[in-house]
């Protein structure tokens, strides 16, 4: 008699999974779980924060005008501008008027506290970043050696009458070059209602220099000889950073009245510090009481409670990983409440069959809401949020699956 | 009122806005969703009276705060209107969810949704009162006064909803 073994593929691919799952939960767990780092030195698991980053000042500015409309125009704009660069905390106060040399200027400071580039921040308030083009005057030579740098001043230069108020768009992108490297290049759109004219002043310069003159300082322009489709202005910066801020210079509205920046005072960062050793060894017995006390109490079925506390965990060990592995920078009090509101969520779906898609559709629709309309903390807490809720729902099925699974062993 | 022009005086247009936006798109689509979802009219009453009491919860909190308790009212505290507005969506949500799926039920009545929200309220209060205590502990200063803040307010939002709830579907 020959024994035949049994040889049952599908129970051994489900044990290979299952193991397979387990290992990946347990590096999530371990990776996510505060001072792993100090396990290995191979790679870094050091949560990046973003404390030690932050600064603060708060800078003056004095507006030539006393005028309320042109006074709010230019605050809406400056916090524009640091607002999409991503200045976590902006605030623009009118201080009010004030003279200088006989004439009445108004005060705003600028308060900032932030993680983003000091240098870039400064160009952000500085500049009124107000665009002409120009060409150049005729009794001015820029090959003069006695005035090497002549090419670079307004005055050397008159207005076409082109500015900023005639273009729609000023669009930032990179563009092979004829040396066949890339660099960025500024392409000025024209409304369509003045798209003729523009083609038509581009005609007349060819072969000539045209000038892009922002707050006084030129960049020269040749205009090719050839018939012109685009107006593209190669910019002199090569960081994804720098290149981000200058478009918002570009594309953040028009100011037109003048203003300088006459000081600016570092001031101590307002930041919110949180022991996140602690706070991380709170949760965890907390999350265990919770569930513990909803067993004793009788109050949920022990495999509800199983599923929640297996992806209440999953999510925020997941979540915290990716932070880790990918070292996105973080706001350490952000995380306490990212940690709550998932728990919350998580405990409210596994128990509430009947509303899950309700909640999760109305959680990511307020979310998108606020990241698109949001400013600030808000609008980074929201961004959080939506990937906590996707995360929560992809960390349910698995739950699920897992002890599914393991219920069959 | 005075903090509170003062607050709005100092915000730029953008920002009032913003805010705005972010009130007047919220507050008209989550009543109009809850309508669309149960098409009964006293829970989509309840769930627009709900978002208001939330949104005045945070004001005269905040009040409290500045007047009562004399704290100074920093860019976190901007925080708590979203996580007030997280707590009632699963409240309401819970709600609205049972509702819909049982509703066309033979035998279904009220008073069964009532126990069942009873049941949900119970259980998000445990929890937030467990996670808010036991985060508590190891906070201290303007952290610590927000988070106690914010627990507290969903507290009040979830009890304050029921009461809604009582009044305006069950009666």
């Amino acid at each position: 008699m020959k024994l035949k073994p049994k040889f049952d593929i599908k129970h051994l691919l489900n044990n290979l999974f299952l193991i397979i799952a387990t290992s990946i939960i347990f590096t999530a767990v371990l990776v996510a779980l505060p001072l792993t780092e100090k396990i290995t030195e191979r790679t870094s698991f050091d949560l990046v924060t973003k404390e030690n980053q932050y600064w603060s000042k708060e800078y003056t500015l004095e507006l030539q005008t006393t005028d309320k409309k042109s006074i709010e125009r230019v605050r809406n704009i400056i916090f524009k501008r640091l607002n999409k660069f991503g200045v976590e905390n902006i605030k623009i106060t009118n201080i009010g008027k004030e003279v200088r040399e006989e004439e009445e200027v108004t005060v705003l400071k600028v308060f900032v506290n932030t993680t983003k580039d000091p240098n870039l921040v400064k160009e952000l308030v500085a500049n009124q970043f107000q665009i002409r083009i120009v060409v150049r005057k005729e009794e001015v030579d820029f090959f003069d050696e006695e005035e090497p740098f002549a090419y670079l001043f307004a005055e050397n230069y008159e207005p076409t009458g082109w500015d900023r108020t005639n273009f729609r768009n000023i669009h930032i992108t990179e563009l092979k070059t004829t040396d066949n490297t890339y660099t960025y290049f500024a392409i000025f759109k024209p409304w369509v209602s003045k798209q003729a004219d523009f083609t038509k002043l581009l005609d007349t310069y060819r072969g000539e220099y045209l000038g892009i003159d922002i707050d006084g300082f030129v960049s020269p322009y040749l205009v090719p000889l050839e018939e012109q489709k685009i107006f593209a202005v190669p910019l002199n910066y090569q960081s994804e950073k720098d290149v981000e801020a200058i478009n918002i210079l570009y594309n953040s509205g028009i100011i037109s009245t003048s203003y300088s920046l006459v000081t600016e005072e570092n001031l101590e960062p307002q930041i919110i510090k949180v022991n996140y050793v602690g706070i991380s060894i709170g949760f965890i017995v907390s999350l265990l009481l919770t569930y513990l006390s909803l067993v004793l109490l009788k109050h949920d079925d022990i495999n509800m409670v199983k599923k929640a506390l297996l992806a209440s965990m999953l999510t925020i060990c997941i979540y915290l990983s990716i932070l880790k592995i990918f070292n996105i920078p973080v706001d350490t009090f952000l995380l306490p409440i990212v940690a709550i509101l998932t728990f919350l969520l998580i405990k409210t779906l596994v128990v509430n069959l009947d509303s899950v898609i309700y909640i999760e559709i109305a959680l990511i629709t307020v979310f998108l809401i606020v990241k698109i309309v949001g400013y600030g903390y808000a609008e980074i807490l929201a961004s959080h949020l939506i990937w906590l809720v996707l995360l929560s729902k992809v960390s349910l099925i698995a739950s699920e699956w897992y002890l599914n699974k393991l219920k069959e062993i | 009122m005075e903090i509170f022009l003062d607050l709005w005086n100092n915000w730029t247009t953008l920002e009032k806005i913003s805010g705005l936006s972010c009130f007047c798109i919220i507050f008209p689509l989550l009543p109009i969703a809850v309508k669309v979802i149960t098409k009964n009219k006293p829970l989509s009453i309840f769930s627009t009276l709900s978002l208001l009491s939330t949104a005045l919860f945070t004001l005269i909190g905040i009040v409290a705060l500045r007047i009562v308790f004399d704290l100074e009212i920093s860019h976190i505290f901007l925080l708590t209107p979203l996580v007030l507005l997280f707590v009632n969506i699963l409240n309401i949500g819970t709600c609205v969810g049972y509702y819909s799926m049982h509703s066309k039920r033979k035998g279904f009545n009220l008073i069964e949704l009532k126990e069942e929200y009873q049941k949900d309220s119970i259980q998000l209060t445990i929890l937030i009162l467990l996670l808010f205590l036991s985060l508590s502990i190891f906070l201290t200063s303007t952290f610590l006064v927000f988070i106690i803040f914010t627990g507290l307010l969903s507290l009040g939002i979830i009890w304050f909803n029921y009461a809604l709830f009582y009044w305006f579907v069950l009666k």
